[in-house]
């Protein structure tokens, strides 16, 4: 009797130990991901501009070489964040990422290119200032700012990594 | 009694966040959605960086595909088989063939086992629509160890143990992929072993 009694305070704690380890992956891998960007950038709501992968010195898993990627590890406690993104030819994506890693919005050129003025990210207890362009609301105070470039060719490359240096973020208001 | 019994339920506890953390570092996709599957061998869930992915499927694509973009930017299919359903060999040479995708854009890349690309200094770590050689429309890419003698499509597996491959397809066709009817994926098929003379 005491043997089952013991299986099922074990099964119970299984099933809770799965769920908790599921639910809470996403949000430690994110953390150790923002603390990596947060020291790589200077801090929080700066701009790191990555090189191409090299595979000598993987960053993080599954990089695409063919791409260019800038990251800005947003903290929304400090205020709504202001990004801007360097002009940029062909394929172009901004994409943000909650503090659990979730894709909650992407830009693309078309969005961009809708209105003249900058992309502000707000979380709920921010308004956007006036004469914003696009406003994006977050989920969650922290979390990850992508921006992706296709390097086409190796010709391309030099001209990505001079469009990236037009990214940036910063806080706008507190 | 007490403390025996919060000590076995902490044991599974610690067993359940254990077994959850594995699972989601395995590479198995077999989520049913019509077009998840392409001929048994590429493999996706639509349900990637959408806010209907399950709790499992964001643990596993924190784990093995961080910051992957939600369907409508992009799809990543992933195969670990040849034509034959026998798993890829770093040892083996094989040979890519493929048409036009429904995408604007595509890449087919390589991955060690550990998730990262292949430690070589061979800068053969992917193929893609821009950098193809020959048609759009009909071409051929070589995956192996030692570099082709003709200039030709090639990933490098040098510097891995096991690999899986992983096709991009930005702005995709979404229409086309769920409709399962979608076909041109790029087959792999394994090569002869070259005998010396």
């Amino acid at each position: 009797m005491t043997a089952l009694l013991y299986l099922c305070l074990f099964a119970v704690g299984l099933g809770a130990g799965w769920v908790i380890g599921i639910q809470m992956l996403p949000r430690v891998i994110m953390k150790v991901v923002l603390q990596r960007v947060d020291k790589t950038a200077g801090g929080p709501n700066r701009m790191e501009h990555r090189g191409p992968a090299d595979p000598h010195r993987p960053t993080i898993v599954r990089q695409s070489p063919d791409l260019l990627y800038s990251a800005c590890a947003f903290d929304l406690d400090a205020g709504a964040v202001q990004v801007e993104v360097g002009p940029t030819e062909g394929y172009l994506s901004v994409a943000f990422f909650d503090r659990a890693t979730n894709n909650f919005r992407t830009l693309t050129p078309k969005d961009l290119a809708a209105t003249n003025g900058p992309v502000t990210l707000v979380s709920a207890r921010h308004t956007a200032p006036p004469d914003t362009g696009v406003v994006v609301q977050s989920p969650t105070q922290r979390g990850i700012i992508l921006i992706r470039r296709r390097i086409s060719t190796d010709e391309s490359l030099a001209r990505m990594l001079k469009a990236q240096t037009g990214d940036h973020c910063q806080v706008i208001a507190g | 009694m007490v403390l025996t019994g919060f000590l076995v339920t902490f044991a599974g506890v610690i067993a359940g966040i254990a077994f959850a953390v594995w699972r989601s570092g395995q590479v198995s996709l077999r989520n049913p959605q019509p077009g998840s599957s392409i001929d048994g061998t590429w493999r996706t869930d639509f349900d990637i960086g959408s806010e209907n992915a399950s709790g499992p499927l964001r643990a596993r694509i924190a784990r093995k595909g961080l910051f992957a973009l939600s369907r409508s930017e992009a799809v990543y299919y992933t195969r670990v088989v040849d034509d034959t359903g026998a798993p890829l060999d770093s040892t083996s040479t094989y040979k890519v063939t493929g048409t036009r995708m429904p995408c604007d854009w595509w890449s087919i890349t390589l991955y060690n086992q550990d998730d990262h690309l292949a430690a070589n200094h061979d800068n053969a770590a992917s193929i893609n629509l821009d950098r193809l050689i020959g048609s759009p429309e009909h071409w051929t890419a070589i995956v192996g160890p030692t570099r082709p003698a003709e200039p030709t499509n090639w990933i490098s597996t040098a510097g891995t143990t096991s690999f899986d491959l992983t096709l991009r397809l930005y702005q995709p066709d979404l229409d086309a992929l769920t409709s399962g009817k979608v076909t041109g994926f790029p087959t792999v098929e394994r090569l002869p072993v070259q005998t010396g003379a």
